[in-house]
């Protein structure tokens, strides 16, 4: 099984900005999509010290970024993915 | 509302950037630009226009910066100004609370109305049952005249279609005790006679248009200073920030504290002293006792349920037991109570040793602001271990399942908690005051969820929440202390 990998960063600015909420994300996502996740906390990602990639919270998924991740953004991107591995 | 939004974002954006000024010493015509460096051109307007977005997040720069914010007096004063007087301030003052007018949407009256799901039915219990003949029947649909509609709801209650919604002032909503209310501009206004600075209007504006005064600058001046400056952290502090309690110390003592200490070991005494008050209470034959350690429930009983006074605990808050402490301790010391808290302001206003209080989003900002990456510090030792049910204080219930062990299981106690003072608090309250309490030891708590869910905090309840029951699990009990 391809796996996807999810990285929450958990650095001080993604945490203050709203990370503690990000593993609500699989809340909403079905249980064999849960099984392909492999879930990490990063510390500081250092994209935060960067403006070019948007605002914190930041997650990767599968190595690309998100930037002012929400649970529901984070759901939709691994959705996505799962689609494209199953085709 | 749901606390992760981006009113609240905009806000800690506005306080780690006044931060930043004072730790950088950033030059005045730099501090001028921060509302531009916020929102730079070519972004996606949040307002009318970014010139309007600018101004308002001018005003909120006025408010990190300690001052209140409705009728500014001068407003081409320039932030670099207000930056100046905020260093020279020596105390911070109330109210805690203020009102950023020009952000005010000014939401109409809260009003029901009836939406495009009404189906014209011809049983219309919508205008059959309205007490007071406000619905008509136009264009195949119901109409409600808002000059003859009293709010009574009862429409929405019988539509089959739940074809009406009601349509409310989230602030005025919130507020649980009138406190907020349109000027003749139809902008929000604080009564501070009746404010009870629970910050629930803050958190409820879907514009951002509340904010409390920050003492960010107050505390980093005093940092600057030479008496050593002391934190004292609130329980609820577990899960607020990414890293175990001692890790999170040692990033407090990054910002320059010379030390933290927990107040969960002043809970311990409020435990205590609280749990022999009960006994004797009951002893008396009163048939009730409230906690006292919330403070924006004590200011609702002093300026609106007064008849609770005599059934309220006459002892003090763990902030209160630990800064005496701290003073004893330490003397000459400057005490800063880290905490979940808006309302612990106007407590800290009131008490001799506490100096100044600091939300917990106020001290992520700070973080930010520093560079301090918590998350791979050295965690520190305490020199002090609270018991798990002082830790525990901050989650609904925790107060009262303290005071239940302490005074034992032959002492009968019978908990009730109100989670959240919401209107129907109020008067829940009100009535128990009446002699219809169905226990004996109220827990009040103003917040949902207890002090974890506080206006004042980074992390999401749920996460913090088993953050605090983590700590509470590896410390001892108070009956074994
Ligand atoms: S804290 Fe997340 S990228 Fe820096």
């Amino acid at each position: 099984m391809e796996k996807i990998t999810v990285e929450l960063c958990m650095g001080t600015t993604c945490f203050v900005m709203g990370s503690s909420s990000l593993p609500e994300f699989s809340e909403s996502l079905s249980e064999s999509i849960r099984e392909k996740i492999e879930l990490k906390h990063s510390p500081c990602m250092g994209l935060c010290k960067d403006q070019k990639y948007g605002k914190a919270p930041y997650v990767k998924v599968n190595g690309e970024v998100i930037s002012a991740a929400t649970p529901h953004a984070v759901a939709v991107r691994i959705r996505q993915i799962a689609e494209e591995q199953d085709d | 509302m749901q606390y992760q939004n981006n009113a609240t974002k905009f806000r800690r954006e506005v306080l780690i950037r006044v931060a930043k000024a004072m730790l950088e010493d950033t030059p005045p015509e730099e501090i001028d630009k921060i509302p531009h460096r916020i929102r730079p051109k070519n972004e996606e307007n949040l307002r009318c226009c970014i010139y309007k977005d600018r101004a308002v997040l001018r005003l909120r720069c006025v408010a990190a910066m300690g001052f209140s914010v409705e009728n500014e007096e001068d407003d081409s004063a320039r932030l670099s100004d207000y930056f100046e007087k905020a260093q020279e301030r020596t105390s911070p003052d109330g109210p805690v609370m203020t009102v950023l007018d020009i952000a005010c949407k000014g939401c109409v009256r809260s009003r029901y109305y009836v939406t495009d799901a009404c189906q014209g039915c011809i049983a219309r219990p919508c205008a059959v049952n309205c007490p007071v003949d406000a619905i008509s029947f136009r264009d195949g649909r119901s109409v409600i005249n808002p000059e003859t509609c009293i709010n009574c709801g009862k429409c929405k209650e019988v539509c089959p279609y739940h074809a009406v919604t009601k349509v409310p002032v989230p602030c005025e909503e919130a507020c649980p005790v009138d406190a907020i209310y349109k000027d003749r501009t139809g902008h929000a206004r604080i009564n501070f006679e009746k404010c009870i600075s629970c910050g629930r209007c803050m958190r409820s504006c879907p514009f951002g248009a509340v904010m409390e005064k920050s003492q960010i600058v107050d505390v980093l001046q005093a940092i600057k200073g030479k008496a050593p400056v002391i934190a004292m952290v609130a329980p609820a502090i577990a899960g607020q920030f990414p890293g175990d309690l001692g890790q999170i110390a040692n990033g407090l003592m990054k910002l320059g504290f010379d030390k933290v200490v927990e107040v969960a070991s002043g809970a311990d005494i409020t435990t205590k002293k609280e749990a022999a008050e009960f006994l004797e209470r009951m002893h008396e034959g009163q048939k009730m006792m409230t906690t006292s350690c919330c403070p924006a429930y004590i200011e609702t009983v002093k300026r609106h349920v007064t008849e609770l006074k005599p059934f309220v605990s006459d002892t003090k808050t763990p902030m209160h037991y630990t800064a005496e402490d701290v003073k004893k301790r330490f003397p000459g010391a400057v005490t800063v109570f880290v905490g979940p808290c808006v309302a612990k302001r106007k407590e800290g206003f009131d008490d001799e040793f506490v100096d100044y209080v600091l939300t917990f989003e106020e001290v992520g900002s700070l973080f930010v602001a520093k560079d301090i990456e918590v998350c791979i510090l050295e965690s520190i030792e305490p020199d002090e271990i609270p018991s798990a049910e002082g830790r525990g204080f901050p989650v609904v219930g925790g107060v009262a399942a303290a005071v239940t062990a302490v005074a034992g299981p032959d002492a009968g106690v019978k908990p009730v908690t109100i989670n959240g003072l919401s209107q129907a608090a109020v008067k829940k309250l009100r009535s128990f005051a009446c002699g219809n309490c169905p226990g004996n030891l109220v827990e009040v708590m103003a917040c949902e969820g207890g002090c974890v869910g506080g206006a004042g905090v980074v992390a999401a309840t749920k996460y913090s929440a088993r953050e605090v029951a983590k700590v509470c699990a590896s410390s001892a009990s108070i009956t074994s202390m």
